[in-house]
């Protein structure tokens, strides 16, 4: 019943030296045992360039829980190439998720495997395949705070590109960003979709903001399938394809963000995020953004109220914004936020200054 | 290539085997990695008045190589990119440009200035940063390594495994040996043969620590996981040949390194076994 924690970084100084090495070796009866939960802590020693799954082979000691993360000193500040990095260069298989969660769930428990504050970009499929990126599995996984980009297929047509996938998945994700993944085939490109689960009331899909999944000639979706609350969709095509009934407190710049509280649609991007440059992305929202407290209190199930930076929504007064970010120190409309001023917060302050910087 | 490869089996009929490739290490992600350890940020120190990263660093030439874009801030509102590669420019700036990209600099510089690890260079007001993800040119990277810098490649060709895998898992490598008028399959495991050996490119290794799927149920759906890998290393078997010794590999106490230097490296084909061709999997 102890928590094992083990190291996992390129410094010659860790436990591990892979992801892949670590999951193998959950096996050993030597380290674990029976209702150990298993802390897997990613260094940014250098970039991770490899695949993973996390099936009934890691669960072979019984352990209550599996998660995988980045050490709180070396995860990414919601910005691409700030932390701890996932990459994946190999041969992509035929709608093989390069990182994938799958174990019996009868056995082992439901979510019983957590991934946090990781950053899985830089990927290109250029083969004639169905790319899934991320399976999170069937009521296996929990995903918070993780930075997901530039995943692109430069392949045939006739094929997907999924970030998340297949659609069987039922995940929690809370508080992740999507952004600039795509079709790259600038003739003859496939369809592109950014969350693609299954349509269920176990597929959750909380405080996320997701951003320009592309194609050049065929259909796009954000999100497909699902419960999406709080969760902003920008530039997907067709942003929104949920149809859950609890769906509620989203934005996009459709008409399709579903939930009767949530915002009309945004006429103009740019009045959302700080950058949506590719090289310079940035989907942390800024002042007079149109997310700012519109969102809904979601307690702190799952903990749901870390936002992607790690900030507790719930230890302080703000209403919550909708996507991955909480701004306490943006402003609603372009005055000063009165709240900030008359509640000053050294956290929220450190939260959004540099002090080397000034 | 390096490899990690399994000591026992574990339950299950498609969990890891005892013998099971578990990773493997190409000389180029092997390469990749000590360069991004030797350019990492950590590295290079801040300058203490502006606390931005000096200008002319291996670092910078390190982000050069590995990014697409070149930005650099040239007022309050306005940022130049380049495309390095083309050298390509223009002006990002709080309105959206035809693609519909955009930036507050302001903004975007304070979120990652708030990062001791940043990459940002230059000077207040004038700040030079890199971003986008490209294919690195190794040999280049390793060129501004070894002359900016007293490290040498030839020195960084292992991979840094720890002590807790030398003991749990074991540590081998292996190459082509290409040899005149040799036919395909060689087997050489002890470095008996005079072929010439050779590295094993990147997707070619990576192959040997694959999974073994069957058919999907339907389209569009996860086909069904066969057996974690496909490869395997008879390590008992080659025990003699590569001068190891069993026990001491099923030691989990003991830290074992089994790879071998210059011309001793082991043929790939003769170390490592396909399962599914060997019949030891049934699809």
């Amino acid at each position: 019943m102890a928590t094992i924690t083990k190291s996992i970084g390129t410094s010659g100084s860790r436990d591990y030296s892979s992801i892949t090495a670590w999951e193998a070796d959950l096996t050993n009866a030597g380290i674990y045992s029976s209702g150990d939960d298993a802390v897997g802590e990613c260094y940014a020693d250098s970039t991770f360039d490899e695949s993973f799954l996390i099936d009934d082979n890691s669960f072979t000691r019984d352990l209550d829980s599996i998660t995988l993360k980045a050490n709180s000193s070396e995860k990414h500040n919601g910005t691409p190439d700030s932390g701890v990095k996932i990459v994946y260069t190999g041969t992509v298989s035929d709608s093989v998720a390069i990182w994938k969660v799958n174990y019996t769930t009868g056995t082992y428990g439901t979510n019983a495997v957590a991934i946090e504050d990781l950053e899985f970009a830089d990927t290109t499929v250029s083969s004639s395949v169905n790319f899934y990126a991320i399976d999170l599995g069937i009521n296996c996984t929990i995903m918070r705070r993780c930075l997901i980009n530039n995943l692109k297929h430069s392949g045939h047509s006739s094929k997907l590109l999924k970030v998340f996938g297949p659609d069987s998945q039922k995940p929690k994700i809370l508080n992740t960003m999507v952004f600039n993944c795509g079709h790259d085939n600038a003739t003859s490109a496939g369809m592109s979709q950014g969350i693609n689960i299954a349509n269920d009331n176990d597929s959750q899909i909380n405080n996320c903001t997701i951003h320009n999944i592309y194609t050049s000639s065929s259909d796009t979706y954000g999100i497909n399938g699902g419960v999406a609350k709080n969760t902003i969709v920008t530039s997907c095509g067709s942003n929104f394809q949920v149809t859950g009934g609890a769906s509620d407190y989203n934005l996009s710049d459709d008409s399709t963000a579903p939930g009767s509280n949530s915002p009309v649609k945004i006429e103009q991007v740019n009045t959302l995020y700080v950058s949506t440059t590719p090289g310079s992305e940035n989907l942390h929202i800024k002042s007079s953004s149109p997310a700012l407290r519109k969102g809904q209190n979601l307690g702190t199930t799952n903990g749901v109220q870390y936002d992607i930076d790690g900030y507790d929504r719930s230890s302080d007064e703000f209403r919550w914004d909708i996507g991955a970010d909480q701004c306490n120190l943006c402003s609603v409309s372009d005055r000063p936020n009165s709240k900030f001023t008359n509640h000053f917060d050294l956290t929220q302050e450190m939260k959004h200054m540099s002090l080397s910087y000034f | 290539m390096e490899l990690l490869v399994k000591i026992n089996s574990v339950d299950g009929s498609s969990s890891y085997k005892d013998g099971d490739i578990v990773d493997v290490f190409s000389s180029d992600r092997t390469s990749f990695m000590h360069a991004e350890q030797i350019c990492s940020v950590d590295n290079f120190a801040l300058d203490p008045v502006t606390g931005l990263r000096t200008n002319d660093s291996l670092l910078m030439k390190f982000l050069e190589r590995t990014c697409v874009y070149k930005f650099e801030r040239v007022n309050s509102n306005d940022v130049l990119r380049t495309v390095i590669d083309t050298g390509t420019q223009d002006t990002i700036n709080t309105t959206p440009n035809a693609n519909g990209e955009y930036m507050n600099v302001y903004e975007y510089l304070t979120t990652i200035l708030k990062r001791s690890r940043h990459t940002v260079f230059g000077t207040s007001g004038r700040e030079i940063w890199y971003g986008g993800s490209k294919n690195p040119d190794l040999a280049a990277i390793w060129n501004d390594i070894e002359t900016h810098s007293d490290k040498l490649k030839q020195d960084h060709s292992s991979w840094l495994f720890t002590a807790v895998e030398k003991r749990h898992l074991l540590v081998l490598n292996c190459c082509s040996h290409l040899c005149e008028n040799d036919h395909y399959d060689h087997h050489c495991l002890d470095g008996s043969c005079h072929c010439e050996l050779s590295e094993i490119p990147d997707l070619e290794a990576r192959e040997k620590a694959a999974g073994v799927y069957g058919e999907a149920a339907a389209e569009h759906e996860a086909p069904p996981l066969i057996a974690k890998r496909k490869f395997q290393v008879p390590y008992w078997d080659h025990a003699s040949s590569l001068s190891l010794d069993v026990d001491s590999i099923r030691n989990m106490n003991m830290e074992v390194d089994g790879r071998k230097n210059g011309v001793e490296v082991p043929a790939v084909q003769a170390l490592t076994i396909d399962k599914v061709e060997a019949g030891i999997i049934t699809l």
